[in-house]
């Protein structure tokens, strides 16, 4: 049973994933009135659009170009930026791991947020408790992200000057090893680098993760509220259990499961919104490289995102969804 | 319609939604008569009154090049409102269509339509929308065009799930066995119990392209200067939001509030139309209730 679960995932996954580079051909080679003259750039003459027409093969029928598009992309081949002049296959290897970096990190800290604001928003607190933290949930949810990136920007460091305005790291990254420099660092035994890297994620990290936090607070506040009234947690209660010892052990584990799907969702959100925090923060990851190149005209890294972005998502889903199984035998029965 | 406006009264009738309601009124009337109000031109430059603070003469301040903040957000209002009430009606209408189509259908349309589905939804909308934007240019319109081939998934999954829930009850099987066409079932039985979600999430949708909309005016995909955009106009304000705190806050707080106040109205709604647990109602009986109907929350004992 297990088995041909994790194969429907799977497969559903796989067309996911085929739909995107479906959409990513349609949106680089069927919208664009000339994709030859896109890929050119913008200031390019006649004879090098024609020249890039014929480089690319976009003189040829599209069915042909979708095959060739494909085998590229499975060789890993995005073709060349021009704002970067390097491969875009080298630039994803610098830029992803910091997009990664930023939106795990947001991830583990939105839900650890979440998961403590609803849980205490299920054991009745005060008034002025209850307001305080489901209203600064409610409002971290309706504000624009990109404006709280802002506004902390110009408080903590333009006013304060407890943080820095922007970047990853003062100085030189530890070496490369899965690019992340949190854990480059801890391998390389780099303390320094991996405080001021650590520094440098606090903004945005935070800015990310209270966007989102509040919707698994509310979500979590919600599913506890149905365990502690159920009849388990009350015969928990009539054995003595302490509130504790209820919380955790019975309505916190039940309540995992859909918060885990949550999480799921919401990291899509989340790599959304690292476009916008990237921006502001100088964050240089896949967000900050996309819209650069957007703006010049630069078509190839874009696609490269495109997909690259979109496979992540799809497979923190299917990822999701296995744990899901796991937590709970009866979704796959 | 009556139930429809009967659950619409519910949902004013709590503080919160009231407020909300309230809240969405007041945009809608500012983004028509808006403009009307401005007291300067919102294009008008005067590098005398550069970064100007909030004072009588100009409510809001100035920006960079002293033209009146106060006017140029009430110039971005019938923007942004069009913009987003236009992605959230095409969404509407798009997902409505794929979705009760799939959803009563099933079989093979189900299948087909649905997996084209999965494709938008599972993927990141304001990244696909970024995307868009690379192979339509940048501008206002082509956001708009972006964020509605972008937003209408979630309304298709969200309809076909209501549209086959509906499918198999009673009263459906019973205007077929009367020899009800597909037609009028579809008209009659299933779009009224799928209005209510729907009416919901137009509401809180509203808010995020409402703030999609601006997202993609700050980084430079949308709207382009000198339009008065609220997202655009908070990119402007970068360089100088430390000594001049209006020039971000302000048109911020705009978006602000309608984002509140579109959550706030949407979750009135929300709770509104989940007060009755029956709340599948026929198409052609439906059952009469009064405003007075005592609420009652749909756990009850269970």
């Amino acid at each position: 049973m297990r088995w041909r679960y994790f194969a429907g995932r799977a497969a559903a996954t796989l067309f996911v994933a085929a739909g995107i580079l479906v959409v990513t051909f349609v949106l680089t080679h069927v919208i664009p009135a000339d994709p030859a003259r896109v890929a050119a750039g913008a200031r390019a003459t006649p004879e090098q659009v024609a020249r890039v027409r014929v480089e690319l093969g976009l003189n040829r029928p599209l069915p042909a170009q979708f095959v060739t598009f494909i085998d590229n992309l499975l060789h890993g081949d995005f073709g060349t930026s021009f704002v970067t002049n390097r491969p875009v296959s080298q630039d994803l290897q610098i830029f992803f791991p910091a997009t990664l970096e930023l939106v795990l990190c947001a991830t583990v800290v939105m839900t650890l947020l979440g998961v403590a604001a609803g849980v205490y928003l299920a054991h009745r607190p005060s008034f002025i408790g209850n307001l305080l933290v489901r209203g600064g949930g409610l409002l971290g949810i309706a504000a624009p992200v990109f404006l709280t990136a802002l506004l902390a920007q110009i408080v903590f460091f333009g006013k304060l000057g407890w943080l820095p305005s922007g970047g990853r790291i003062d100085g030189a990254p530890p070496p490369t090893i899965t690019g992340l420099y949190l854990v480059d660092a801890t391998l390389t035994g780099d303390w320094s680098a991996l405080a001021n890297s650590a520094w440098h994620l606090v903004l945005p990290v935070l800015v990310l993760a209270l966007s989102r936090a509040g919707v698994i607070m509310r979500f979590v506040a919600g599913e506890m509220h149905a365990a502690l009234d159920s009849e388990y947690a009350q015969t928990a209660r009539a054995k003595g259990a302490g509130r504790a010892r209820l919380a955790v052990r019975h309505a916190l584990r039940n309540a995992a499961i859909p918060v885990v799907s949550m999480v799921g969702l919401q990291f899509g959100w989340l790599l959304g919104g690292t476009v916008l925090v990237e921006s502001v923060f100088s964050w240089p990851g896949l967000g900050a490289y996309v819209v650069n190149s957007i703006v010049s005209l630069d078509f190839m890294p874009v696609i490269a995102t495109a997909v690259v972005l979109g496979l992540t998502f799809a497979i923190v889903n299917l990822l999701v969804d296995l744990a899901q199984e796991l937590l709970d035998p009866r979704i796959a029965a | 319609m009556r139930a429809l406006a009967h659950r619409f009264r519910l949902a004013i009738a709590t503080p919160a939604g009231g407020a909300g309601f309230g809240i969405c009124l007041f945009i809608g009337l500012l983004a028509v008569f808006g403009p009307l109000l401005a007291p300067h031109d919102p294009d008008a430059v005067q590098l005398s009154q550069r970064l100007a603070p909030p004072s009588p003469a100009h409510w809001f301040g100035t920006d960079d090049l002293g033209r009146d903040l106060f006017s140029r957000v009430l110039a971005g209002a019938p923007r942004t409102v069009l913009a987003a009430g236009a992605v959230v009606a095409v969404s509407v209408v798009v997902g409505l269509l794929v979705g009760v189509l799939a959803g009563f259908l099933g079989g093979l349309v189900d299948q087909v339509l649905m997996r084209i589905t999965d494709i938008f939804v599972g993927y990141p909308a304001l990244l696909l929308a970024v995307a868009i934007t690379a192979a339509l240019g940048t501008g206002l319109v082509q956001a708009t065009i972006a964020l509605a081939v972008v937003w209408w998934a979630g309304y298709a999954r969200l309809m076909r799930g209501q549209a086959a829930a509906v499918r198999g009850l009673p009263f459906v099987e019973a205007a077929r066995t009367t020899g009800a066409s597909r037609w009028a079932i579809m008209t009659r039985h299933v779009l009224p119990n799928v209005a209510g979600p729907l009416l919901v999430k137009a509401t809180v949708d509203l808010a995020l392209v409402v703030e999609s909309i601006a997202a993609l005016g700050f980084i430079g995909l949308g709207a382009q200067p000198p339009t008065p955009e609220w997202g655009l106009m908070i990119a402007q304000s970068r360089q100088y939001a430390i000594e001049a705190w209006w020039y971000p806050t302000l048109p911020g707080l705009s978006l602000l509030l309608i984002v509140v106040g579109c959550n706030l109205f949407g979750d009135a709604l929300a709770r509104a139309f989940a007060t009755n647990p029956r709340s599948v109602v026929s198409g052609w009986r439906r059952p009469r209730r009064s405003a007075a109907t005592p609420l009652r929350s749909s756990g009850g004992q269970a």
